[in-house]
């Protein structure tokens, strides 16, 4: 189920896209404005330094200026965009050798994203589902989604074996799916 | 036999729902490396089942994404940054390249006649191509009448839907001309619009935000996707909440929108004061 909240933010997003395809430079600083702080937050979950994510951002809008075209209109605009986001700032951070934050230094991401008051405000499909699952594999896909962490590191911050990691990740996203689909 | 796999021969192994899924979880979750990574992205061209499988999760990342507090604000000069980079470039782009790196100076002269007399030859080859295209094809081809406005920047754009729809079918961008009586309305279909049942003909029209008053725009078909705006139709769409697309040229009923979109104003490129 859609959240409407954001029916009306990922259809500007869509359009903006699309006029970008039309090398529109407006359109390029009406995105910047309508997300970059949106940007912003989602790559530095993962880098975990302003400065080198400021540098991300830059590189993710520069990107999209030239390969704006590689938005194929399947999906929403907006999911495309976070991705690209979120796949250079995991590139960066592999290329700088960081660690991701652990769970101890941002304990509020877990509880907000599936407390009981965050579901019973807001009971769209993703909070509703997470909260479904079991907490290991609702643990780590979210370190996985939110700060990008791999399989060894996800192991080592759930104190666990790769494999059964590996295990925690495939159930947790199967069941996720599963859940949203219905 | 050769053993050689195109990627094409790859997607096709890739049709499983379950199989694609499992992929597209793994992308979105950042669980794959660089290399394996690029070889996905390598067969999604090639695979409608996994492209839609990655759609899904991306939204679902997307989602997940925008129930988390904002940590905090680019700072004041990042913009700047990105649009200077972003003019570098253009410019770049179109001045030679000055050196090569990593070959000694006195075979990079040698080495550059050698470029330059390929240029040469490209651009001669290039100048018949293009003195053919013009023979053969005198009146030009549509699109490329349209590319000087198309780099132009639109001053409102209105994304089209159907209602209660999220897709979009059509983006509606109106530029603002020189003079008064020289603005126009561009219409540009998503690649989605072909697989939906259209009527031939859609009048285009703009709802007033303080009276909702509406007011007609045009018609737009197969032939026409663009057309100049008389100065009040130009003053409509600026002070329009929102478009809608009708199937008659009859006042719009419910039973006759196709589609409505918002209308929304683009910011300058550069910082300026609101010009309409």
């Amino acid at each position: 189920m859609a959240n409407p909240n954001n029916t009306a933010f990922n259809k500007t997003i869509t359009a903006l896209i699309y006029r970008l395809q039309q090398q529109d430079k407006q359109a390029l600083k009406q995105l910047y404005d309508e997300c970059s702080t949106r940007l912003l937050t989602i790559i530095i979950r993962i880098l975990n330094d302003p400065h080198e994510a400021e540098d991300v951002l830059q590189d993710t809008f520069v990107k999209l200026w030239h390969q704006s075209h590689k938005y194929s209109g399947t999906g929403s605009a907006w999911g495309w965009l976070c991705v690209m986001a979120r796949n250079a700032a995991i590139d960066k951070r592999r290329s700088l050798g960081h660690q991701p934050l652990s769970i101890e230094e941002e304990p509020s991401l877990l509880e907000t994203l599936t407390s009981e008051t965050h579901v019973v405000l807001d009971h769209y499909g993703v909070e509703r589902c997470l909260q479904q699952l079991k907490e290991r594999p609702r643990q780590a896909v979210l370190l996985a989604f939110v700060q990008g962490h791999s399989h060894s590191e996800l192991a080592q911050q759930l104190s666990a074996p790769l494999g059964t990691v590996k295990a925690w990740v495939r159930r947790g996203l199967q069941e996720l799916r599963q859940c949203l689909d219905t | 036999m050769s053993r050689h796999i195109t990627t094409h021969q790859l997607a096709n192994r890739y049709r499983q729902a379950r199989v694609c899924q499992h992929l597209a979880g793994q992308y979105i979750a950042g669980l794959m490396t660089t290399r394996v990574r690029s070889r996905m992205e390598a067969l999604l061209p090639h695979s409608p089942e996994l492209n839609e499988a990655l759609a899904s999760w991306s939204d679902t990342l997307a989602d997940i994404n925008d129930q988390l507090p904002l940590k905090q604000q680019p700072s004041a000069e990042l913009w700047q940054r990105i649009e200077t980079q972003i003019n570098q470039g253009s410019v770049s782009a179109q001045q030679p390249q000055q050196t090569i790196s990593g070959v000694p100076t006195a075979l990079t002269s040698w080495w550059k006649s050698i470029l330059l007399w390929q240029a040469m030859t490209l651009t001669s080859t290039m100048a018949a191509i293009v003195l053919a295209l013009i023979l053969l094809f005198p009146a030009g081809p549509q699109e490329a009448l349209q590319r000087p406005l198309a780099v132009q920047s639109a001053s409102y754009i209105a994304p089209m839907s159907q209602r209660e729809a999220t897709r979009i079918d059509v983006v509606i961008s109106a530029y603002k001309g020189p003079r008064p009586g020289t603005s126009q309305l561009h219409i540009q279909w998503s690649k989605h619009a072909s697989s939906t049942a259209l009527p031939d003909e859609l009048h285009l029209w703009a709802e007033d935000r303080d009276t909702h008053q509406l007011t007609y725009l045009g018609v737009t078909n197969n032939a026409k996707k663009h057309w100049t705006l008389s100065k009040p139709k130009w003053q409509a769409v600026a002070n329009s909440v929102q478009l809608l697309a009708t199937s008659t040229r009859e006042a719009p009923q419910e039973s006759t929108i196709v589609f409505t979109g918002p209308c929304i104003q683009l910011k300058p490129w550069k910082t300026q004061p609101k010009t309409t």
